[in-house]
């Protein structure tokens, strides 16, 4: 036709695709053969005017309520914090070793083979990390992320020799904020009652 | 019943309703129990046969429950040929219509209800390639895509049996494209012999049969009338549709269907 040029509008598609659809044709397309096939991009509505949600925001009694409580009677034993960083993290796992890699405490469900012996490597892997650490810059905790695990060690040094582990197995991410507190509460408690 | 009809076209003016009203008129007068659904929620059925948008309960009456099924399926003079038409609606609701056609399957549960009563389903949809084309592509079993012989029609074709194309990969795997139909077509005009040049040459599944642009139409719908119905000496437009209609039972039954009665017959004695 005169217009043949024009026919590279869709013409060479949509003439493919009537020969797609048909399914007892015999007809062969005289139109020459075209590569280039034309590529969709997704249609997905984006509201232009519309402005994204902002974030929430949080106040300083957000972030306190979102710090569990310590017990007000404070912890008689290891275990009796070891259970309260449990539930406040909501763990598979919290258990504490000490400098020679001994589970002295845990709580939740037991390591399973893979992650047999995670105390003595945890303590292990402190103990290599606090050689490139300087005094005043003390190592506090490694975060080990896995594809569905996430291995927290929370490190309190009683003396230069001897130091306690908190470890802590989760499902998910912890969030800072509580990082951050167990992180304290485990500095200042550990010591006084291990 | 496995003759449901669409007839879609993304462009307007391509002869939809045009097609759909003639074809199940031709059927109809070939004893076949037809049903002609108007889906084109501009109520194009209605306007072709010369009723206001008011005048006729349909559809739209239907899923307001302002109308129960049976009454909005309006009988003709025509025993054999049945319309749902549009309904009374009022141009502001078009919106909400058009949402209530396509949500929990309300056209796919009335025709499963009616079906059974008809020998073919043809539905006459609006322009563009929208919620209710997409919904009548859903529920056919065939289509047939109108092509307008001008050359901006066959630009996008592609749209239409790309949409095709997807909702048969996607949605509904029975759906098989019967044909393109050429219509207005003017051979002694070179844009569009050129278009029909390049569909014949390139393209499968084209009719055989094409509808020209003829005064005919315009004369019918000024009567609001199907061609056959006009008065005076059968029009060779008309002869048209019924070759059309035959066709689209071959090609049916190529595909393994049948509209109404097999054409299967006893040997019979000659001498």
């Amino acid at each position: 036709m005169k217009g043949r040029k024009e026919s590279s509008f869709d013409i060479h598609l949509a003439s493919n695709l009537s020969h797609k659809l048909c399914k007892k044709t015999k007809v062969k397309s005289t139109l020459e053969p075209q590569n280039a096939t034309p590529v969709y991009p997704p249609f997905i509505f984006r509201p232009t005017q519309e402005k994204p949600p902002s974030e929430p925001q949080v106040t300083e009694e957000d972030k306190l309520q979102a710090i569990p409580k310590r017990p007000e009677s404070g912890f008689s034993s290891i275990d009796s914090f070891v259970r309260w960083c449990h539930e406040a993290i909501n763990a598979e796992s919290t258990f504490v070793v000490d400098s020679q890699g001994f589970v002295i405490s845990n709580c939740g469900a037991l390591p399973d083979e893979h992650s047999e012996g995670v105390g003595a490597e945890l303590s292990y892997a402190l103990e290599q990390l606090n050689r490139i650490s300087d005094k005043e810059n003390r190592l506090l905790c490694v975060n080990l992320d896995y594809d569905k695990q996430h291995i927290y060690g929370f490190q309190v040094a009683e003396s230069d020799e001897e130091h306690f582990i908190l470890g802590v197995v989760t499902r998910t991410p912890l969030e800072h904020r509580l990082k951050e507190a167990i992180m304290r509460t485990t500095a200042e408690v550990l010591p006084a009652i291990g | 019943m496995k003759n449901k009809i669409a007839i879609i076209s993304t462009k307007g003016g391509t002869g939809k309703t045009t097609s759909a009203l003639n074809l199940a008129v031709v059927f109809a007068e070939r004893g076949r129990s037809v049903l002609l659904v108007d889906l084109d929620p501009q109520g194009a059925i209605g306007h072709s046969l010369a009723k206001g948008d008011t005048e006729w309960v349909g559809l739209a009456d239907y899923l307001m429950g302002r109308a129960p099924l049976e009454t909005a399926i309006i009988a003709t003079k025509l025993s054999t040929l049945s319309i749902l038409p549009r309904g009374k609606l009022d141009p502001v609701d078009i919106v909400q219509y058009e949402m209530a056609l396509q949500s929990v399957d309300s056209i796919a549960k009335i025709i499963e209800a009616v079906d059974a009563d008809f020998d073919c389903i043809f539905f006459d949809t609006p322009s563009g390639l929208g919620l209710v084309t997409r919904t009548a592509l859903k529920i056919a079993d065939f289509v047939i895509l109108p092509l307008q012989a001008e050359p901006l029609a066959l630009r996008s074709i592609g749209q239409t049996l790309r949409v095709i194309d997807h909702v048969k990969t996607n949605e509904n795997e029975s759906l098989e494209l019967l044909g393109i139909l050429a219509t207005m077509v003017q051979l002694g005009e070179e844009a569009s012999f050129n278009v029909m040049s390049t569909v014949w040459s390139g393209f499968a599944t084209v009719f055989e049969t094409v509808i020209p642009r003829a005064q005919v139409f315009s004369a019918a719908s000024e009567a609001g009338l199907p061609i056959a119905f006009l008065g005076g000496r059968i029009p060779p437009e008309a002869r048209r549709f019924e070759a059309l209609a035959t066709e689209i039972e071959d090609r049916i039954a190529l595909l393994g269907g049948c509209i109404g009665e097999t054409d299967e017959r006893p040997q019979r004695e000659l001498v």
